[in-house]
C-alpha cells in the first residue's frame, strides 16, 4: 500500500476558537520530555521528569487586518492585557489527528524587510503537554 | 456576500490604480500595443501555496505573481531610455499597497508588427484569499 503524504495543507490551526489557516505559513507543535540520565554501577538509566510543549508559528504579518482576524493584534492584545492567561487551540496535523491544549501569549515582532511581504516568527508556551486526539 | 474573484480583488484594483498613469492600460495582452503601454499579465509561477490549510473554493489563499510590461516607442535611444524610466516610476508609485515590488528588469528593444517597443518587465507579488 502506497504511503498515505501528508502536506502543509493538512494542517489547521486555531486559537481561542479562530482559524488562523489564511496567514500562517508555517506552524509546528513541539513537545519535549525532559529526562535525567543517571550513571549507576549496572550503566546509564534515564528517568522522565517533566514535559513541555511550544507551539511555534511563521506567518504574513497582519497587524491592521479585520478579515481574517489578526493573529498579531490578538497576541499583542491577550500578552498585554492578560499575559497569565492562556489560549485553547487546535492543531491539526492531519484529518485524524488532533492535538489540543493551551498556550500563552506572546508579543509579536513588527516589521521586515523593504521588497518582501512582512512576516513575522514567534513561539508560544503550552501550559502542559499537548492531548493527542486519533480518530 | 457574492463570492470574491481574483478578478474583483486583484487584478481589477490593479488596473483600476494604474489608470491614472499617463500611458494606455490593459490587464491583457492586446493584439497590437499603442505606445506608451502599460500591460499586467500573469507570471510565472502563476500562483503560488505558502500557507497552510486545506484549499476548497471558498478557502482558496495563494500569492499571486504578475509581470507588469511598460513599453514606449523605441527611436532615439537616449529618449526611449528617458520614456521608459518615467513611466516605471510613475508605475511604480501607482502600485497600491499589499504589492510586493519585487525587480524591474533590463530594458530589451521587442519587435510587435512594424514597430519596435523598448519594454521593461516590472514583477509584483500579492496574497489573494478567497472570501464568500
Amino acid at each position: 500500500m502506497a504511503v498515505t503524504v501528508i502536506t502543509g495543507r493538512d494542517l489547521s490551526l486555531t486559537i481561542d476558537s479562530k482559524s488562523y489557516d489564511p496567514q500562517v505559513t508555517s506552524a509546528t507543535l513541539k513537545t519535549n520530555l525532559e529526562r535525567n540520565a543517571y550513571e549507576t554501577i549496572d550503566g546509564k538509566v534515564f528517568y522522565a521528569l517533566d514535559t513541555t510543549a511550544e507551539l511555534s508559528i511563521t506567518m504574513l504579518s497582519d497587524w491592521g487586518a479585520n478579515s481574517p482576524t489578526s493573529l498579531c493584534e490578538a497576541m499583542w492584545t491577550a500578552a498585554s492585557t492578560a499575559a497569565n492567561t492562556s489560549l485553547t487551540y487546535t492543531f491539526t496535523a492531519a484529518s485524524g489527528a488532533v492535538f489540543t491544549g493551551s498556550v500563552y501569549p506572546s508579543f509579536p515582532d513588527a516589521g521586515g524587510t523593504g521588497k518582501d511581504a512582512q512576516t513575522v516568527s514567534f513561539t508560544l508556551q503550552g501550559t502542559a503537554k499537548p492531548t493527542l486526539t486519533i480518530s | 456576500m457574492a463570492a470574491s474573484t481574483i478578478l474583483s480583488a486583484v487584478r481589477q484594483p490593479l488596473a483600476t490604480a494604474l489608470a491614472g498613469v499617463s500611458a494606455n492600460v490593459f490587464s491583457y495582452v492586446p493584439e497590437s500595443v499603442p505606445v506608451p503601454a502599460v500591460v499586467v499579465v500573469p507570471d510565472s509561477p502563476y500562483f503560488e501555496f505558502d500557507t497552510i490549510g486545506t484549499i476548497t473554493s471558498s478557502t482558496f489563499q495563494c500569492k499571486v505573481n504578475f509581470t507588469i510590461s511598460c513599453c514606449v516607442a523605441y527611436s532615439s535611444n537616449p529618449a526611449s531610455l528617458d520614456n521608459i524610466e518615467q513611466l516605471i516610476i510613475s508605475v511604480i508609485a501607482a502600485i497600491p499597497a499589499g504589492y510586493e515590488i519585487n525587480e524591474v528588469q533590463r530594458p530589451t528593444v521587442t519587435q510587435v508588427g512594424a514597430s519596435n517597443l523598448l519594454v521593461a518587465d516590472i514583477s509584483v507579488s500579492t496574497h489573494y484569499t478567497q472570501t464568500n
